[in-house]
Protein backbone atom coordinates (compact mmCIF):
# COMPACT_ATOMS: atom_id res chain seq x y z
CA UNK A 1 0.00 0.00 0.00
CA UNK A 2 1.35 3.40 -0.67
CA UNK A 3 2.40 5.64 1.86
CA UNK A 4 -0.96 7.84 1.98
CA UNK A 5 -2.82 4.49 2.18
CA UNK A 6 -4.24 4.93 -1.19
CA UNK A 7 -4.50 2.21 -3.84
CA UNK A 8 -1.70 1.47 -6.40
CA UNK A 9 -2.29 1.90 -9.81
CA UNK A 10 -1.66 -0.82 -11.85
CA UNK A 11 0.88 -1.32 -14.34
CA UNK A 12 0.40 1.19 -16.50
CA UNK A 13 1.75 0.91 -20.48
CA UNK A 14 3.82 4.14 -21.51
CA UNK A 15 2.69 5.76 -24.82
CA UNK A 16 5.41 3.92 -26.21
CA UNK A 17 3.39 0.40 -25.54
CA UNK A 18 6.31 -0.46 -22.96
CA UNK A 19 5.17 -1.03 -19.74
CA UNK A 20 5.85 0.91 -16.46
CA UNK A 21 6.57 -2.22 -14.80
CA UNK A 22 6.10 -3.26 -11.28
CA UNK A 23 7.41 -6.53 -11.24
CA UNK A 24 10.48 -7.09 -9.29
CA UNK A 25 14.34 -8.04 -9.81
CA UNK A 26 16.47 -8.64 -7.35
CA UNK A 27 19.15 -10.67 -8.77
CA UNK A 28 20.15 -8.50 -11.46
CA UNK A 29 22.63 -11.10 -12.78
CA UNK A 30 20.59 -13.51 -15.29
CA UNK A 31 18.34 -10.47 -15.73
CA UNK A 32 16.92 -8.47 -18.02
CA UNK A 33 16.67 -5.31 -16.38
CA UNK A 34 13.68 -3.00 -17.24
CA UNK A 35 14.82 0.26 -18.18
CA UNK A 36 12.94 2.56 -15.70
CA UNK A 37 12.98 0.42 -12.69
CA UNK A 38 16.06 1.04 -10.01
CA UNK A 39 16.87 -1.88 -7.11
CA UNK A 40 15.33 0.06 -4.76
CA UNK A 41 12.19 0.84 -6.54
CA UNK A 42 12.33 -3.14 -6.96
CA UNK A 43 13.71 -3.75 -3.34
CA UNK A 44 10.26 -1.63 -2.54
CA UNK A 45 8.04 -3.36 -4.42
CA UNK A 46 8.76 -6.33 -2.76
CA UNK A 47 8.10 -5.24 0.59
CA UNK A 48 4.84 -3.61 -0.21
CA UNK A 49 4.17 -7.30 -1.42
CA UNK A 50 5.20 -9.00 1.10
CA UNK A 51 3.09 -6.37 3.48
CA UNK A 52 -0.11 -7.25 1.45
CA UNK A 53 0.73 -10.82 1.53
CA UNK A 54 0.71 -10.98 5.36
CA UNK A 55 -2.67 -9.58 5.43
CA UNK A 56 -4.27 -11.19 2.60
CA UNK A 57 -2.95 -14.17 4.67
CA UNK A 58 -5.11 -12.94 7.50
CA UNK A 59 -7.85 -12.53 5.11
CA UNK A 60 -8.33 -9.58 3.97
CA UNK A 61 -9.45 -9.27 1.02
CA UNK A 62 -8.95 -5.64 0.22
CA UNK A 63 -5.13 -6.57 0.19
CA UNK A 64 -5.50 -9.39 -1.83
CA UNK A 65 -7.55 -6.82 -4.02
CA UNK A 66 -4.31 -4.87 -4.04
CA UNK A 67 -2.18 -7.53 -4.99
CA UNK A 68 -4.43 -8.39 -7.96
CA UNK A 69 -4.57 -4.69 -9.18
CA UNK A 70 -0.60 -4.46 -8.99
CA UNK A 71 0.05 -7.59 -10.91
CA UNK A 72 -2.49 -8.50 -13.31
CA UNK A 73 -0.86 -7.12 -16.05
CA UNK A 74 1.90 -8.64 -16.03
CA UNK A 75 -0.22 -12.32 -15.48
CA UNK A 76 -2.55 -11.53 -18.20
CA UNK A 77 0.16 -10.57 -20.98
CA UNK A 78 2.44 -13.55 -19.55
CA UNK A 79 -0.86 -15.93 -20.28
CA UNK A 80 -2.13 -14.16 -23.20
CA UNK A 81 1.41 -14.96 -25.12
CA UNK A 82 1.10 -18.57 -24.50
CA UNK A 83 -2.52 -18.61 -24.98
CA UNK A 84 -3.25 -16.17 -27.92
CA UNK A 85 -6.80 -15.54 -27.09
CA UNK A 86 -8.31 -12.62 -25.06
CA UNK A 87 -11.07 -14.64 -23.64
CA UNK A 88 -9.32 -17.32 -22.42
CA UNK A 89 -6.58 -15.17 -20.87
CA UNK A 90 -8.83 -13.36 -19.43
CA UNK A 91 -10.76 -16.34 -17.40
CA UNK A 92 -7.55 -18.13 -16.61
CA UNK A 93 -6.03 -15.45 -15.09
CA UNK A 94 -8.69 -15.40 -12.98
CA UNK A 95 -8.17 -18.34 -12.31
CA UNK A 96 -4.81 -18.17 -11.33
CA UNK A 97 -5.36 -15.57 -8.93
CA UNK A 98 -7.82 -17.35 -7.71
CA UNK A 99 -5.53 -20.41 -6.86
CA UNK A 100 -3.52 -18.04 -5.53
CA UNK A 101 -6.15 -17.05 -2.74
CA UNK A 102 -6.81 -20.59 -1.76
CA UNK A 103 -2.89 -21.58 -1.86
CA UNK A 104 -1.79 -18.36 0.32
CA UNK A 105 -0.99 -19.94 3.57
CA UNK A 106 1.44 -21.72 1.75
CA UNK A 107 3.06 -19.40 0.62
CA UNK A 108 6.20 -18.41 2.15
CA UNK A 109 8.13 -15.59 1.62
CA UNK A 110 11.37 -16.89 0.26
CA UNK A 111 9.93 -16.82 -3.36
CA UNK A 112 9.00 -13.35 -4.73
CA UNK A 113 5.45 -13.19 -4.65
CA UNK A 114 5.10 -12.27 -8.67
CA UNK A 115 7.75 -15.76 -9.02
CA UNK A 116 5.05 -17.57 -7.20
CA UNK A 117 2.02 -16.31 -9.18
CA UNK A 118 4.20 -16.80 -12.80
CA UNK A 119 4.16 -20.47 -11.43
CA UNK A 120 0.78 -20.42 -10.68
CA UNK A 121 -0.18 -19.05 -13.84
CA UNK A 122 2.49 -21.97 -15.64
CA UNK A 123 0.36 -24.62 -13.83
CA UNK A 124 -3.02 -22.83 -14.87
CA UNK A 125 -1.84 -22.87 -18.42
CA UNK A 126 -0.85 -26.31 -18.91
CA UNK A 127 -3.82 -27.92 -16.88
CA UNK A 128 -5.59 -25.50 -19.33
CA UNK A 129 -3.53 -26.91 -22.51
CA UNK A 130 -3.86 -30.84 -21.41
CA UNK A 131 -7.85 -30.69 -20.90
CA UNK A 132 -8.03 -28.93 -24.92
CA UNK A 133 -5.43 -31.43 -25.95
CA UNK A 134 -7.77 -34.26 -24.32
CA UNK A 135 -11.04 -32.51 -25.34
CA UNK A 136 -9.17 -32.73 -29.10
CA UNK A 137 -9.14 -36.26 -28.61
CA UNK A 138 -5.54 -35.75 -28.31
CA UNK A 139 -4.41 -33.42 -30.73
CA UNK A 140 -3.74 -30.24 -30.24
CA UNK A 141 -6.82 -27.88 -30.85
CA UNK A 142 -5.13 -25.81 -33.80
CA UNK A 143 -7.70 -22.88 -32.76
CA UNK A 144 -5.82 -22.58 -29.56
CA UNK A 145 -2.80 -21.27 -31.60
CA UNK A 146 -3.88 -19.48 -34.63
CA UNK A 147 -2.29 -16.11 -34.37
CA UNK A 148 -4.12 -15.80 -37.54
CA UNK A 149 -7.19 -14.91 -36.08
CA UNK A 150 -5.27 -12.35 -33.31
CA UNK A 151 -5.53 -8.99 -33.32
CA UNK A 152 -1.86 -9.02 -32.45
CA UNK A 153 -1.47 -5.14 -32.23
CA UNK A 154 -4.46 -4.59 -30.19
CA UNK A 155 -3.26 -4.73 -26.68
CA UNK A 156 -0.17 -2.35 -27.51
CA UNK A 157 -0.85 1.41 -27.03
CA UNK A 158 0.69 3.78 -30.28
CA UNK A 159 3.14 5.77 -30.01
CA UNK A 160 2.07 9.20 -29.28
CA UNK A 161 2.98 11.38 -32.20
CA UNK A 162 3.79 8.20 -34.69
CA UNK A 163 3.43 8.48 -37.93
CA UNK A 164 0.58 6.37 -39.71
CA UNK A 165 3.60 3.95 -41.59
CA UNK A 166 5.22 3.55 -38.03
CA UNK A 167 2.40 2.44 -36.51
CA UNK A 168 2.02 0.15 -38.95
CA UNK A 169 5.13 -0.73 -38.90
CA UNK A 170 5.04 -1.55 -35.94
CA UNK A 171 1.89 -3.33 -35.77
CA UNK A 172 2.85 -5.28 -38.33
CA UNK A 173 6.23 -6.36 -36.67
CA UNK A 174 4.50 -7.12 -33.34
CA UNK A 175 1.97 -9.35 -35.86
CA UNK A 176 5.28 -11.13 -37.22
CA UNK A 177 6.47 -11.61 -33.77
CA UNK A 178 2.70 -12.71 -32.61
CA UNK A 179 2.96 -15.50 -35.82
CA UNK A 180 6.10 -16.67 -34.61
CA UNK A 181 5.57 -17.42 -31.19
CA UNK A 182 2.47 -18.65 -32.15
CA UNK A 183 4.86 -21.86 -33.93
CA UNK A 184 6.83 -22.50 -31.56
CA UNK A 185 6.34 -25.29 -29.04
CA UNK A 186 4.32 -24.24 -25.65
CA UNK A 187 7.91 -25.24 -23.79
CA UNK A 188 9.65 -23.21 -25.78
CA UNK A 189 7.27 -20.45 -26.38
CA UNK A 190 7.06 -19.91 -22.15
CA UNK A 191 10.93 -19.61 -21.71
CA UNK A 192 10.62 -16.92 -24.67
CA UNK A 193 7.71 -14.69 -22.97
CA UNK A 194 9.41 -15.50 -19.54
CA UNK A 195 12.92 -14.01 -20.61
CA UNK A 196 12.47 -11.74 -23.28
CA UNK A 197 8.73 -10.28 -22.61
CA UNK A 198 8.99 -10.75 -18.60
CA UNK A 199 12.42 -10.08 -18.33
CA UNK A 200 12.78 -12.54 -15.52
CA UNK A 201 15.93 -14.08 -14.64
CA UNK A 202 16.74 -18.45 -15.42
CA UNK A 203 16.88 -19.04 -11.56
CA UNK A 204 13.03 -17.86 -11.87
CA UNK A 205 12.49 -19.03 -14.74
CA UNK A 206 14.10 -22.15 -13.37
CA UNK A 207 11.17 -21.99 -10.14
CA UNK A 208 8.26 -20.79 -12.78
CA UNK A 209 8.61 -24.16 -15.25
CA UNK A 210 10.08 -26.35 -12.67
CA UNK A 211 13.22 -27.43 -14.28
CA UNK A 212 17.15 -26.96 -13.86
CA UNK A 213 19.07 -23.69 -14.60
CA UNK A 214 20.52 -25.92 -17.28
CA UNK A 215 17.23 -26.73 -18.85
CA UNK A 216 16.12 -23.01 -18.65
CA UNK A 217 19.34 -21.90 -20.80
CA UNK A 218 19.70 -25.23 -23.13
CA UNK A 219 15.77 -24.14 -23.97
CA UNK A 220 16.04 -21.02 -24.23
CA UNK A 221 18.91 -21.19 -26.95
CA UNK A 222 17.28 -23.81 -29.07
CA UNK A 223 14.06 -21.79 -28.30
CA UNK A 224 15.90 -18.38 -29.98
CA UNK A 225 16.99 -20.44 -32.96
CA UNK A 226 13.76 -21.56 -33.34
CA UNK A 227 11.75 -18.33 -33.43
CA UNK A 228 14.61 -16.90 -35.41
CA UNK A 229 14.31 -19.29 -38.07
CA UNK A 230 9.95 -18.31 -37.79
CA UNK A 231 11.05 -14.63 -37.86
CA UNK A 232 13.24 -15.26 -41.44
CA UNK A 233 10.48 -17.22 -42.65
CA UNK A 234 7.95 -14.97 -42.82
CA UNK A 235 10.38 -12.04 -44.43
CA UNK B 1 72.81 -15.45 -42.32
CA UNK B 2 69.07 -13.93 -43.08
CA UNK B 3 67.86 -17.18 -44.14
CA UNK B 4 69.23 -18.35 -40.84
CA UNK B 5 67.58 -15.65 -39.00
CA UNK B 6 63.84 -16.05 -40.64
CA UNK B 7 64.04 -19.45 -40.08
CA UNK B 8 64.43 -18.96 -36.27
CA UNK B 9 61.56 -16.42 -36.36
CA UNK B 10 59.53 -18.83 -38.37
CA UNK B 11 60.36 -21.64 -35.86
CA UNK B 12 59.66 -19.22 -33.30
CA UNK B 13 56.48 -18.50 -34.61
CA UNK B 14 55.55 -21.69 -35.59
CA UNK B 15 56.49 -23.09 -32.56
CA UNK B 16 53.99 -20.14 -30.78
CA UNK B 17 51.64 -20.71 -32.69
CA UNK B 18 51.14 -24.66 -32.15
CA UNK B 19 51.38 -23.65 -28.67
CA UNK B 20 48.30 -21.35 -28.87
CA UNK B 21 46.34 -23.96 -31.00
CA UNK B 22 47.76 -26.62 -28.08
CA UNK B 23 45.92 -24.45 -25.33
CA UNK B 24 42.98 -23.87 -27.31
CA UNK B 25 42.75 -27.73 -27.71
CA UNK B 26 42.75 -27.90 -24.10
CA UNK B 27 41.03 -25.17 -23.08
CA UNK B 28 38.58 -23.93 -26.29
CA UNK B 29 36.30 -27.26 -26.21
CA UNK B 30 33.38 -26.08 -28.12
CA UNK B 31 30.65 -24.26 -25.53
CA UNK B 32 27.51 -25.89 -24.91
CA UNK B 33 23.86 -24.34 -25.56
CA UNK B 34 24.19 -23.09 -22.06
CA UNK B 35 27.40 -21.11 -22.08
CA UNK B 36 25.75 -20.28 -25.28
CA UNK B 37 22.95 -18.75 -24.10
CA UNK B 38 24.81 -16.58 -21.23
CA UNK B 39 27.30 -15.60 -23.89
CA UNK B 40 24.68 -14.37 -25.68
CA UNK B 41 22.84 -12.52 -22.96
CA UNK B 42 26.05 -10.87 -21.43
CA UNK B 43 26.24 -12.60 -18.45
CA UNK B 44 29.93 -14.17 -18.68
CA UNK B 45 32.86 -12.75 -17.97
CA UNK B 46 36.56 -14.02 -16.58
CA UNK B 47 37.82 -17.27 -17.92
CA UNK B 48 34.54 -18.92 -19.36
CA UNK B 49 34.21 -15.20 -21.57
CA UNK B 50 37.45 -15.74 -23.06
CA UNK B 51 36.88 -19.45 -23.75
CA UNK B 52 33.52 -18.80 -25.90
CA UNK B 53 35.37 -15.67 -27.42
CA UNK B 54 38.08 -17.58 -28.55
CA UNK B 55 36.10 -20.43 -29.60
CA UNK B 56 33.51 -17.81 -31.93
CA UNK B 57 37.41 -16.50 -33.35
CA UNK B 58 36.93 -19.79 -35.34
CA UNK B 59 33.40 -19.96 -35.97
CA UNK B 60 32.07 -16.75 -37.05
CA UNK B 61 28.65 -17.56 -37.69
CA UNK B 62 28.47 -17.86 -33.82
CA UNK B 63 29.10 -14.08 -33.80
CA UNK B 64 26.15 -13.54 -36.84
CA UNK B 65 24.19 -15.65 -34.92
CA UNK B 66 24.44 -13.88 -31.73
CA UNK B 67 23.92 -10.80 -33.04
CA UNK B 68 20.63 -11.94 -34.74
CA UNK B 69 19.31 -12.86 -31.09
CA UNK B 70 20.05 -9.88 -30.02
CA UNK B 71 18.53 -7.55 -32.71
CA UNK B 72 15.49 -9.85 -32.33
CA UNK B 73 15.40 -9.55 -28.12
CA UNK B 74 15.58 -5.71 -28.67
CA UNK B 75 12.46 -6.35 -31.33
CA UNK B 76 10.63 -8.19 -29.26
CA UNK B 77 11.07 -5.75 -26.02
CA UNK B 78 10.10 -2.88 -27.77
CA UNK B 79 6.86 -4.64 -29.49
CA UNK B 80 5.87 -7.12 -26.58
CA UNK B 81 4.45 -5.31 -23.41
CA UNK B 82 5.67 -6.98 -20.03
CA UNK B 83 1.95 -5.90 -18.67
CA UNK B 84 -1.29 -5.46 -20.60
CA UNK B 85 -3.79 -4.63 -18.46
CA UNK B 86 -7.40 -7.01 -19.16
CA UNK B 87 -10.13 -6.11 -20.51
CA UNK B 88 -12.52 -4.44 -18.48
CA UNK B 89 -9.87 -4.45 -15.48
CA UNK B 90 -12.46 -3.35 -12.23
CA UNK B 91 -15.15 -6.45 -13.69
CA UNK B 92 -12.27 -8.82 -13.67
CA UNK B 93 -11.15 -7.61 -9.98
CA UNK B 94 -14.71 -7.87 -8.82
CA UNK B 95 -15.19 -11.26 -9.95
CA UNK B 96 -11.78 -12.35 -8.36
CA UNK B 97 -13.06 -10.80 -4.91
CA UNK B 98 -16.75 -12.61 -5.28
CA UNK B 99 -15.23 -15.98 -5.71
CA UNK B 100 -13.04 -15.66 -3.33
CA UNK B 101 -15.86 -14.67 -0.91
CA UNK B 102 -17.64 -17.79 -2.28
CA UNK B 103 -14.98 -19.60 -1.47
CA UNK B 104 -14.60 -18.29 1.88
CA UNK B 105 -18.30 -18.82 2.72
CA UNK B 106 -17.85 -22.50 1.67
CA UNK B 107 -15.34 -23.04 3.72
CA UNK B 108 -16.77 -21.93 6.39
CA UNK B 109 -19.98 -24.40 6.11
CA UNK B 110 -17.22 -26.98 5.42
CA UNK B 111 -15.62 -26.16 9.09
CA UNK B 112 -19.14 -26.24 10.56
CA UNK B 113 -20.16 -29.61 9.23
CA UNK B 114 -16.85 -31.26 9.57
CA UNK B 115 -17.66 -32.28 13.35
CA UNK B 116 -21.51 -33.54 12.30
CA UNK B 117 -19.67 -35.25 8.98
CA UNK B 118 -17.70 -36.92 11.12
CA UNK B 119 -20.48 -37.84 13.86
CA UNK B 120 -22.44 -39.07 10.06
CA UNK B 121 -19.44 -41.09 9.17
CA UNK B 122 -19.73 -43.34 12.33
CA UNK B 123 -23.21 -42.94 12.39
CA UNK B 124 -23.79 -44.48 9.05
CA UNK B 125 -21.26 -47.53 9.86
CA UNK B 126 -22.24 -48.41 12.82
CA UNK B 127 -25.91 -47.15 14.37
CA UNK B 128 -27.33 -47.01 10.79
CA UNK B 129 -29.74 -50.46 10.70
CA UNK B 130 -30.50 -49.97 14.25
CA UNK B 131 -31.34 -46.30 13.83
CA UNK B 132 -33.43 -47.34 10.97
CA UNK B 133 -35.42 -50.17 12.86
CA UNK B 134 -36.05 -48.13 16.02
CA UNK B 135 -37.51 -45.46 14.31
CA UNK B 136 -39.68 -47.83 11.97
CA UNK B 137 -41.22 -49.21 15.18
CA UNK B 138 -41.41 -45.24 16.75
CA UNK B 139 -43.30 -44.62 13.61
CA UNK B 140 -45.80 -47.85 14.02
CA UNK B 141 -45.97 -47.47 17.90
CA UNK B 142 -47.32 -43.77 17.01
CA UNK B 143 -49.34 -44.77 14.47
CA UNK B 144 -51.02 -47.07 16.91
CA UNK B 145 -51.72 -44.04 19.52
CA UNK B 146 -52.75 -41.02 17.02
CA UNK B 147 -56.85 -41.02 16.38
CA UNK B 148 -58.19 -39.94 13.28
CA UNK B 149 -58.12 -36.65 13.37
CA UNK B 150 -60.71 -34.33 10.94
CA UNK B 151 -58.76 -32.15 8.57
CA UNK B 152 -58.70 -28.91 10.41
CA UNK B 153 -57.43 -25.59 9.73
CA UNK B 154 -55.14 -24.75 12.87
CA UNK B 155 -52.54 -28.07 13.22
CA UNK B 156 -51.76 -26.73 9.22
CA UNK B 157 -51.69 -23.25 10.01
CA UNK B 158 -49.52 -23.37 12.71
CA UNK B 159 -46.37 -25.65 11.13
CA UNK B 160 -47.04 -23.45 7.77
CA UNK B 161 -44.68 -20.73 6.81
CA UNK B 162 -46.61 -20.25 4.06
CA UNK B 163 -50.49 -19.17 4.35
CA UNK B 164 -53.12 -21.88 4.21
CA UNK B 165 -56.29 -21.15 2.57
CA UNK B 166 -59.72 -23.44 3.10
CA UNK B 167 -61.66 -24.04 0.48
CA UNK B 168 -64.66 -25.89 1.21
CA UNK B 169 -64.87 -26.98 -2.29
CA UNK B 170 -62.33 -29.20 -3.25
CA UNK B 171 -62.32 -28.99 -6.52
CA UNK B 172 -61.48 -25.50 -6.34
CA UNK B 173 -57.47 -24.78 -5.66
CA UNK B 174 -56.83 -21.32 -4.49
CA UNK B 175 -53.25 -19.22 -4.55
CA UNK B 176 -52.22 -16.74 -1.82
CA UNK B 177 -49.72 -13.94 -2.85
CA UNK B 178 -49.40 -11.12 -0.20
CA UNK B 179 -46.70 -8.17 0.23
CA UNK B 180 -46.45 -7.52 3.80
CA UNK B 181 -44.37 -4.34 2.96
CA UNK B 182 -47.44 -3.00 0.88
CA UNK B 183 -50.27 -4.73 2.96
CA UNK B 184 -51.77 -6.14 -0.04
CA UNK B 185 -52.74 -9.91 -0.51
CA UNK B 186 -54.08 -11.52 -3.78
CA UNK B 187 -55.76 -14.67 -3.78
CA UNK B 188 -56.56 -16.35 -7.03
CA UNK B 189 -59.03 -18.79 -7.16
CA UNK B 190 -58.70 -21.89 -9.91
CA UNK B 191 -61.76 -24.29 -10.85
CA UNK B 192 -64.47 -22.20 -9.84
CA UNK B 193 -67.83 -22.94 -11.66
CA UNK B 194 -68.40 -20.38 -14.85
CA UNK B 195 -69.76 -17.21 -13.22
CA UNK B 196 -72.71 -15.19 -14.66
CA UNK B 197 -72.01 -11.15 -15.72
CA UNK B 198 -74.91 -10.40 -13.04
CA UNK B 199 -73.56 -12.14 -10.41
CA UNK B 200 -71.32 -9.92 -7.96
CA UNK B 201 -68.83 -11.20 -5.48
CA UNK B 202 -67.68 -10.16 -2.39
CA UNK B 203 -64.84 -11.17 -0.40
CA UNK B 204 -63.03 -10.76 1.97
CA UNK B 205 -59.85 -12.69 3.73
CA UNK B 206 -60.70 -13.42 7.44
CA UNK B 207 -57.37 -13.34 9.50
CA UNK B 208 -58.04 -15.91 12.61
CA UNK B 209 -57.22 -14.30 15.63
CA UNK B 210 -53.27 -15.64 17.33
CA UNK B 211 -50.60 -13.56 15.87
CA UNK B 212 -48.76 -16.74 14.97
CA UNK B 213 -50.97 -18.38 12.64
CA UNK B 214 -50.81 -17.56 8.88
CA UNK B 215 -54.54 -18.86 8.36
CA UNK B 216 -56.90 -17.21 6.38
CA UNK B 217 -60.14 -17.90 5.14
CA UNK B 218 -61.50 -16.18 2.48
CA UNK B 219 -65.37 -15.80 2.75
CA UNK B 220 -67.22 -15.72 -0.85
CA UNK B 221 -71.01 -14.72 -1.07
CA UNK B 222 -72.91 -14.33 -4.35
CA UNK B 223 -75.35 -11.30 -4.27
CA UNK B 224 -77.83 -11.21 -6.69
Amino acid sequence: MQADGSAQHPPEQTLSGKPISTSNHSSPKHSRPKSNETNDEQRASAEEDAQWVEQAKTGNTRAFDQLVTKHRGGIYAMIYNMVKNDADAWDLSQEAFIKAWKALPKFESRARFSTWLFRISHNVVYDWMRKRRIQGDGELNDEVFDVGKIDSSAPTAPRQGQRPDQVLEQRELRQRIDHALGELSAQHREVIVLREVQGLDYKEIAEIIGSSLGTVMSRLYYARQKLQQHLQSEI
Amino acid sequence: MHGKNSSSIFNLKFNNSKLKKDMERQHNQAPDEAMLTLWTDGELNGDELARVELWAQDHPELLVERDAVRAMQSSIQANMPASVEPPYADFFNLRILRAIENEKAESGVRVRSTGSQWMGSKFNKWLALPAAAAAMLMCFYMGTQVSPMPESLAPMAAVSAKPAIYMPDGDVRANIFSSDDNGATVIVLEGLEDIPDDFEIVGEPRHSGSASSRAVMVNTEMIF
